[in-house]
C-alpha cells in the first residue's frame, strides 16, 4: 500500500455485473467493464448516464447493490475508500483551502506514515513534475480556471504523465473529442448501460448501435425500408436506394447510418448510390464546408474538405448526392 | 427553569466543606452552556454545511480514515464557525440573568449579569450599575461582531 505508484506494477480494474440504484432510480444496470493494467481508459456518455457513479464506485464512495469491483486481482467491494489505494481527481479539484499547495500534495503521503524527509522529497518531485515548484506555498490554487487552450495542454500532460508513470487511468468525460484524443479505449455509456467498449477508431467506424453512432462525431441516421430479398436486397430512403451487401447484417428496425465526410456531392461511381437532391443549407467550418442536402423528406449532412478557391454549391441548387455503399452501416437503437 | 431544576436537584448534595453542589461555579457554567447550546450548534452546523463533501472524500481517497478526515479536514475548516459560536455564546451567557440568579452563592463566582442585578438593588449602586450595563452592551455587540467576522472569513475560505 505504501509503495510508490511508479514502483508497483499498474493494476487492472474489473467491474463485474454491477447494479446500483438511488432509491427507485437505477443508475447502473448490470455493468461489466475491464480496464487493463497501464491503460488510459475513458467512461464517456451524456450527463446522468452513470459514468461518475461508476468512477465513485471504483474509488469506494458508492456501494453496488450487486456485482463486484476488482482492483489488481482481489475483490475490493467491501473495502472503505482509504484502503483502496486509488487516486481520484474531483471535478471541483477538492483542494483543501486551509492548507498550502505543499501540504495539499503531502497529505496522502502523511496519511501513509512515510518518513518526513521522504515526504518532502516526493512533494518537491511531484510539484516539479507539474511545474508548480515555485508555487508550493500558495494557498489559493492556480488551476481552477482552465480555459480551452489550457485544457488542451493539461490533456496532453495528463497523457504524458500517465505513460511516464505507467499508471492505469480512468477518465470520465462527456466530451468525445477529449476521450478520443487521450484514451486507449473508451466505454460509451447511456442510461446506466455500457453501450460499447473499444478504441476510439473502432467506436467511430463500427458503432454497435444508434446511440454510439450519434454520440461519437456526427452521423447521418436515415429511416427507410428494406426492399427485395437475397442478393437483390436494398435499403431505400425515398429515392435513395442502397444495395445491401450479402455479408452485411441488418437488424430489424434498422436505420441507415453514414458519416458526413463519406458522402459526396456531384460524385457517382460503381460503388456509390446516387440520388438527386437540393442544397438546404451551408455552413462554413474552416477546414470543411458542411452542406445539408434534402432528398425527399430526409436531410443528409455532407462534409466536404474546403480548399482555398473552391467553388461552392448555392442554396436551393440541384445536386447529385453520392453515398459509398461500403461506408454505410445498418444499426438499431 | 433550568436554574430551579439544578437548585432542587443539587442543593441537597453537599460538597466537602459544606457548600451545596448547586452553587458551585461549575453548575452555573453547565446551566448556561445548556441554554446556549442550540445557538452554538447552529453556528457549527452552518460551518459544517459550508464544507464541500468532495473535500472529505478527497481525504479518504488519499488514505485518511473517517476519524483522520474529521481531524485534518473537517475540524480545521469548521474552526471559524466553532469560534463564532463560542464567542457569541460567551457574550450572551455573560449577560444572562435568570439561571444565574438561582445558582450564584458567592460574589466571586458571579457573572456580569449578577453584578448588574446586585448594583441595581440600591440607590447608591445606580452609577456603577449603569457603567456595568454599558460594558455588558458593548460586550454583546463586540461578541456579535467578532462572530459575524469569523463566519464571513470562514465562508470565503470555504469557497476559495
Amino acid at each position: 500500500m505504501s509503495a510508490p505508484p511508479h514502483a508497483s506494477r499498474a493494476a487492472g480494474v474489473r467491474i463485474e455485473g454491477v447494479d446500483l440504484s438511488y432509491g427507485a432510480h437505477r443508475v447502473l444496470k448490470h455493468v461489466d467493464v475491464e480496464v487493463r493494467p497501464g491503460e488510459f481508459f475513458a467512461f464517456l456518455g451524456p450527463s446522468g448516464c452513470g459514468k461518475t457513479t461508476l468512477l465513485r464506485l471504483i474509488a469506494g464512495f458508492n456501494q453496488a447493490d450487486s456485482g463486484r469491483v476488482l482492483i489488481g486481482g482481489p475483490d475490493v467491494s467491501a473495502l472503505p475508500p482509504w484502503m483502496r489505494d486509488v487516486g481520484m481527481v474531483f471535478q471541483s479539484y477538492a483542494l483543501w483551502p486551509h492548507m498550502t499547495v505543499q501540504r495539499n500534495v503531502a497529505f496522502g503521503l502523511e496519511e501513509r506514515k512515510l518518513p518526513r524527509r521522504e515526504i518532502e522529497r516526493r512533494v518537491a518531485a511531484a510539484l516539479d513534475l507539474v511545474g508548480l515548484a515555485d508555487l508550493a506555498e500558495r494557498i489559493d490554487e492556480p488551476l481552477s480556471n482552465l480555459d480551452a487552450k489550457l485544457r488542451l495542454q493539461v490533456r496532453r500532460e495528463l497523457r504524458d504523465l500517465q505513460r511516464r508513470l505507467g499508471l492505469t487511468a480512468i477518465f470520465v468525460t462527456h466530451d468525445q473529442e477529449e476521450a478520443n484524443a487521450v484514451c486507449d479505449r473508451i466505454a460509451v455509456m447511456n442510461e446506466g448501460v455500457v453501450q460499447q467498449v473499444g478504441t476510439p477508431v473502432e467506436l467511430y467506424e463500427r458503432p454497435a448501435n444508434l446511440f454510439v453512432a450519434s454520440f461519437l462525431g456526427t452521423a447521418n441516421i436515415l429511416q427507410g425500408e428494406i426492399i427485395g430479398s437475397g442478393a437483390e436486397r436494398a435499403y431505400c430512403v425515398g429515392k435513395l436506394r442502397l444495395p445491401i451487401p450479402s455479408s452485411a447484417s441488418v437488424p430489424s428496425g434498422a436505420r441507415m447510418v453514414f458519416r458526413p465526410q463519406d458522402a459526396r456531392i456531384g460524385a457517382s461511381g460503381p460503388d456509390m448510390a446516387a440520388v438527386s437532391g437540393t442544397v438546404a443549407s451551408r455552413e462554413f467550418l474552416g477546414a470543411t464546408m458542411r452542406y445539408v442536402v434534402r432528398i425527399g423528406e430526409a436531410e443528409v449532412i455532407v462534409d466536404t474538405p474546403f480548399h482555398t478557391g473552391d467553388a461552392m454549391h448555392e442554396i436551393e441548387a440541384r445536386v447529385t448526392l453520392g453515398v459509398p455503399v461500403r461506408s454505410v452501416l445498418w444499426l438499431s437503437a | 427553569m433550568l436554574g430551579i431544576g439544578y437548585l432542587r436537584t443539587f442543593y441537597g448534595v453537599t460538597l466537602p466543606g459544606g457548600q451545596p453542589l448547586a452553587t458551585l461555579w461549575l453548575t452555573i457554567v453547565l446551566a448556561l452552556a445548556v441554554r446556549r447550546l442550540p445557538y452554538a450548534l447552529r453556528a457549527c452546523y452552518a460551518a459544517l454545511q459550508q464544507i464541500s463533501v468532495s473535500l472529505e472524500e478527497a481525504a479518504e481517497n488519499l488514505g485518511a480514515t473517517k476519524r483522520r478526515t474529521i481531524r485534518r479536514v473537517v475540524v480545521p475548516l469548521m474552526m471559524g464557525g466553532i469560534l463564532a459560536g463560542f464567542v457569541s455564546s460567551f457574550a450572551t451567557a455573560a449577560v444572562e440573568l435568570s439561571a444565574t440568579l438561582m445558582l450564584v452563592q458567592s460574589d466571586a463566582d458571579a457573572p456580569l449579569a449578577y453584578g448588574l442585578y446586585v448594583f441595581m438593588q440600591s440607590a447608591a449602586g445606580r452609577g456603577p450599575g449603569a457603567a456595568l450595563g454599558v460594558i455588558a452592551v458593548a460586550m454583546v455587540a463586540l461578541g456579535s461582531l467578532a462572530s459575524h467576522l469569523l463566519i464571513e472569513r470562514n465562508q470565503r475560505a470555504g469557497v476559495a
